[in-house]
């Protein structure tokens, strides 16, 4: 099997053949049981990179490389101590349909620091000295706090995030932060 | 079975070598990332973007220009109250006619504060994975998707759909530790000209009677001298960037403020001497921005910012006060 062969698979994947390559490659799939396997292993991997459930294969190799998958934490369920695979797998979901060959790019990412022998530090989530104060306030939507018990905190609260968000204006993400201020919510804390 | 299983890998590694490889040759995801950060502050541009959060849908229009005199902004609310922000290198107005305010802030020397966070690809490695995604169409453009994840809790992620031609973040997902979107700002239609003019100020006409509020940015300084407060342990990454006295005024007494970074993600200290008012202590969430309070030493200590619960509260409990 060459690599060009795998190429083309990857690009059928894709849809990004052309019509008569398209037919070449789908014949020779359809004549070799290894490229077959190579085919259920993209899209095994695809699967598992979206999070989505497996396809079913009748190939053996498919299987091992599915029980590869879900033997080897490194690469789908790295012990990070919030959930960053899901994170990863939402990041990559609405890409469905998307090329396997970014999803491979993908890999490459998910992999490198096992490669470089980086080993992710498991930062502690908790703050051991302190034990947790209580959350005495409810969660907000909107843009501004509002409806708190104490106006007095609310308004500073309020003020502290104006204030931030001159801070925060940049990052390259242009208009993330003011986009608060102008958002309409309840009126703005009075000054 | 295990050699075979080896094979394959080692088969896939040399798939994502070549993957990678094939990638590099045109624009890498830092390359695009670099663009983004120099068209967001260098070109003209005029547009209409939506802005979710939680389950607010808004909608906002922003006219971006760069002329001699340096950038201009201007960002108005198109529904609701007609707020607006206009800002260039030296001041921010905030306009706010349900309020009936104006507020100026002037802006710190030193040409705004775009320059201290810039976006630093190679630094920010260290915290977040960058990855290349496909192309997508957003407001009629041909858009290149990125990823941008953090590599633990203490951060948010994010997905940005750049333009294909000039890089400009067309489409932004913020996604919380757990992986959901919690902001989503989409533009509908853009214009990037360099013929679109700034937006004039003509709209103050009228305005007169609101109330004007001027407010001082307070003394801003660069370096690390943390005062009478000292920062234990913080959240991997995280340092502070500025810090700042706001004096005491009439909306309460002297603040010491510091402004924490990893260099993407950013959020701001606050140590006030607590009054008998409006001690807060705990947590509290507004959509993507998470507050938490404590008191030290008779002060309120107060961590705000667009990072996850853990980050404001991790820092918040690194607050200490200096032996004097």
């Amino acid at each position: 099997m060459t690599n060009n062969t795998e190429e083309r698979l990857s690009a059928l994947i894709d849809s990004e053949l052309s019509q008569s390559i398209m037919a070449e490659t789908l014949s020779s799939l359809k004549q070799s049981p290894e490229l077959r396997g190579t085919w259920d292993r993209y899209h095994l991997i695809g699967d598992a990179l979206r999070g989505e459930g497996f396809r079913e294969s009748a190939d053996g190799i498919a299987r091992g490389v599915r029980e590869q998958v879900l033997a080897e934490p490194p690469i789908v369920a790295r012990p990070i101590p919030i959930s960053r695979t899901k994170l990863r797998d939402r990041l990559l979901r609405p890409m469905a349909g998307a090329a396997i060959a970014a999803s491979v790019a993908a890999l490459a990412v998910v992999t490198l620091p096992k490669l470089t022998g980086e080993t992710p530090t498991a930062d502690p989530v908790q703050i051991a000295s302190n034990p947790p104060a209580p959350v005495s306030y409810a969660n907000q939507s909107g843009t501004r706090w509002k409806n708190l018990t104490e106006p007095a905190l609310q308004s500073k609260l309020n003020r502290y995030l104006e204030n931030h968000s001159e801070y925060a204006s940049s990052g390259g993400m242009g208009v993330v932060p003011y986009s608060s201020f102008v958002s309409y919510d309840t009126p703005r804390s009075q000054p | 079975m295990r050699a075979r299983h080896t094979a394959q890998w080692l088969l896939l590694f040399c798939c994502t070598l070549q993957t990678a490889a094939a990638a590099s040759a045109e624009k890498d995801v830092h390359g695009w990332l670099q663009s983004m950060v120099e068209s967001v502050r260098t070109l003209n541009y005029r547009g209409t973007f939506v802005f979710l959060h939680d389950n607010q849908l808004e909608s906002m229009q922003i006219v971006h220009t760069v002329d001699a005199g340096g950038e201009k902004e201007r960002l108005i609310s198109l529904n609701g109250a007609a707020r607006e922000v206009v800002r260039d290198d030296a001041s921010v107005m905030c306009i706010a006619p349900d309020a009936r305010s104006i507020s100026i802030s002037r802006r710190g020397a030193g040409g705004g504060f775009r320059a201290v966070f810039s976006m630093d690809i190679d630094a920010l490695s260290a915290f977040y994975d960058f990855q290349l995604l496909n192309r997508v169409r957003v407001a009629g453009r041909e858009a290149q998707a990125v990823a941008i994840v953090p590599k633990d809790g203490y951060r948010y992620g994010y997905r940005i759909y750049l333009d294909a031609q000039k890089a400009l973040p067309l489409k932004t997902d913020m996604l919380d530790d757990k992986g959901s979107v919690i902001s989503q700002i989409m533009f509908t239609s853009i214009e990037i000209d360099e013929k679109v003019e700034a937006a004039t100020e003509d709209n103050l006409d009228g305005r007169e009677d609101y109330h004007w509020v001027q407010r001082e940015p307070g003394e801003v300084r660069e370096e690390p001298d943390t005062g009478a407060w000292a920062l234990g342990e913080l959240p991997q990454g995280y340092r502070i960037r500025l810090r700042a006295q706001m004096p005491a005024g009439r909306e309460g007494p002297s603040v010491s403020h510091f402004v924490l970074t990893d260099g993407l993600a950013s959020l701001s200290l606050y140590i006030e001497a607590s009054g008998s008012d409006s001690v807060m202590i705990g947590g509290s969430r507004m959509g993507a921005v998470n507050a938490f309070g404590r008191v030290v030493e008779g002060h309120q200590v107060t961590a705000v910012g667009a990072v996850p619960a853990l980050t404001v509260e991790k820092i918040a409990a690194a607050v200490r006060r200096n032996a004097d």
